[in-house]
């Protein structure tokens, strides 16, 4: 993979990254109605569907861990927590991808797993850091469930444009 | 023991495991420092906001005409409702401009620049939301280059909505009243109550009856349901007299006194599109 194609997919995930923060904001009154919340993880997908159909970008370590400071930057301003997921993301969904044939189905399987260890992390990292008061009991219910079930929607609806964009910028021209 | 250590990605993961706690700790504690983001993270911040402007203005422009839409379906019912309130509110701008002049009259006379109740507003739009709802944080258009400082309030509309947490060049984040942050900075609010006023802090927000709580209150002033809330400008760079709502609710103790307040917020916490951040005429500590 040349330069160029690496500077696209990475445009292509900062373009992501941005997009959660505008749908966050666009769809606010929707995505935080109480008790529920809903996160976009659009950059999760891009980063997942770059391991299955961009596997000559051999930097996409360097570059998650780029995009995760950037994003702790630009949107909380603490640094440390994206930044080690979305590395720690990529390592995993390569992990598994080794004992699956790489077919719809089980790249949606594996989103859910990797966003729910994600979820996970982020809310153990927020109690630690004690930015939130929310209970285990609560935030499995309202948090978890409702981002799971949003994302596997949008994983539906953006799994087929997603993996042609990408196999198109990743391929050599 | 030899072989735990000849496990290098074990190792890489620990590393990792621990630069992202120092990481994370070190930006919690230097938080609320005046200095903070070093400037590196303040450009690398701006960047994002410019590339974001690119994102945002499709993105404002949707949910401008959404809201204008729902505004239009609205508009029957709400003009019956502020043709009544109309008339009363000439004479109340009427007199407000008569006694802000008689205001500045008197402060003249007695040698006083400013008070905590005089204040300029700045202008700004939201460009962006954090995606996880853990911080509560808006990012708005405007930064130093603006004028504005960590700790400002921040208003939509009529009514208070939160607090500037971090400052860059072209860009800001603001840690809106509904945090659930532990060691978010809470505003200092009174409430007006027919026989003066009561001093007390805005402690919380009840996410499920979408109210405010205002608790530690310092005297036993009658509190009725519907009185105002404001702040006090005590503290802070926060001026005297901001809207923050009304109180829907009083609990007392065993004792009568009242306690804690439930305040209904002035303005809708979850949709606004341009907020104003307000800048204190007095210097602050």
């Amino acid at each position: 993979m040349r330069m160029r194609e690496k500077v696209t997919l990475c445009g292509l995930l900062s373009l992501l990254m941005l997009l959660d923060g505008s749908i966050s904001y666009l769809f606010a009154g929707t995505l935080h109605q109480f008790p529920n919340t809903m996160i976009t993880r659009l950059t999760v997908l891009g980063l997942l569907l770059m391991v299955f159909f961009a596997p000559d970008f051999n930097h996409l370590v360097i570059t998650a861990l780029v995009l995760g400071l950037l994003y702790d930057s630009f949107y909380t301003g603490v640094l440390g927590v994206y930044m080690f997921l979305f590395p720690l993301v990529v390592y995993f969904t390569r992990w598994m991808a080794k004992f699956f044939a790489s077919t719809p189905l089980i790249i949606g399987a594996i989103y859910l797993i990797d966003l729910t260890v994600l979820e996970s992390a982020v809310y153990a990292m927020n109690t630690f850091m004690g930015q939130t008061t929310l209970s285990l009991n609560d935030f499995i219910p309202n948090v978890l469930g409702p981002t799971l079930a949003l994302n596997l929607v949008l994983f539906i609806i953006l799994y087929l444009p997603l993996r042609q964009l990408i196999a198109k910028l990743g391929s050599v021209y | 023991m030899q072989k735990f250590f000849s496990n290098r990605k074990l190792i890489i993961v620990l590393i990792a495991i621990i630069i992202s706690m120092g990481l994370m700790a070190f930006s919690v504690s230097v938080r609320n420092s005046d200095k903070t983001p070093p400037l590196i993270q303040r450009f690398g911040n701006d960047v994002v906001g410019v590339a974001d402007r690119v994102v945002a203005l499709p993105v404002n422009g949707v949910k401008n005409s959404f809201s204008s839409v729902s505004n239009l379906i609205n508009t029957y019912e709400e003009n019956t409702k502020l043709k009544a309130q109309l008339d009363d509110l000439a004479q109340t701008k009427t007199r407000a401009n008569t006694l802000k002049a008689e205001n500045k009259e008197l402060k003249k006379q007695l040698n006083l620049d400013n008070t905590l109740t005089d204040y300029t507003k700045i202008n700004a739009a939201v460009l962006t939301r954090s995606p996880a709802n853990w911080q509560n944080n808006l990012v708005i258009n405007k930064g130093s280059l603006a004028g504005i400082k960590k700790n400002m309030p921040v208003m939509a509309g009529s009514g208070l909505i939160g607090r500037v947490v971090e400052v860059n060049g072209t860009n800001s984040k603001v840690e809106l009243v509904t945090t659930d942050n532990q060691s978010a900075n809470r505003f200092a609010a009174e409430v007006v109550t027919a026989n003066g006023t009561a001093n007390g802090i805005m402690t919380g927000y009840d996410k499920q009856s979408r109210q405010l709580k205002m608790g530690q209150l310092n005297t036993d002033a009658k509190i009725k349901v519907g009185d105002t809330v404001q702040t006090s400008g005590l503290g802070g760079l926060t001026p005297r007299g901001l809207y923050i709502g009304k109180v829907s609710k009083v609990k007392h103790d065993n004792y009568g006194l009242a306690l804690s307040l439930t305040v209904k917020p002035a303005v809708n916490l979850d949709d606004f599109t341009v907020v104003t951040v307000i800048k204190r005429q007095l210097a602050g500590d």
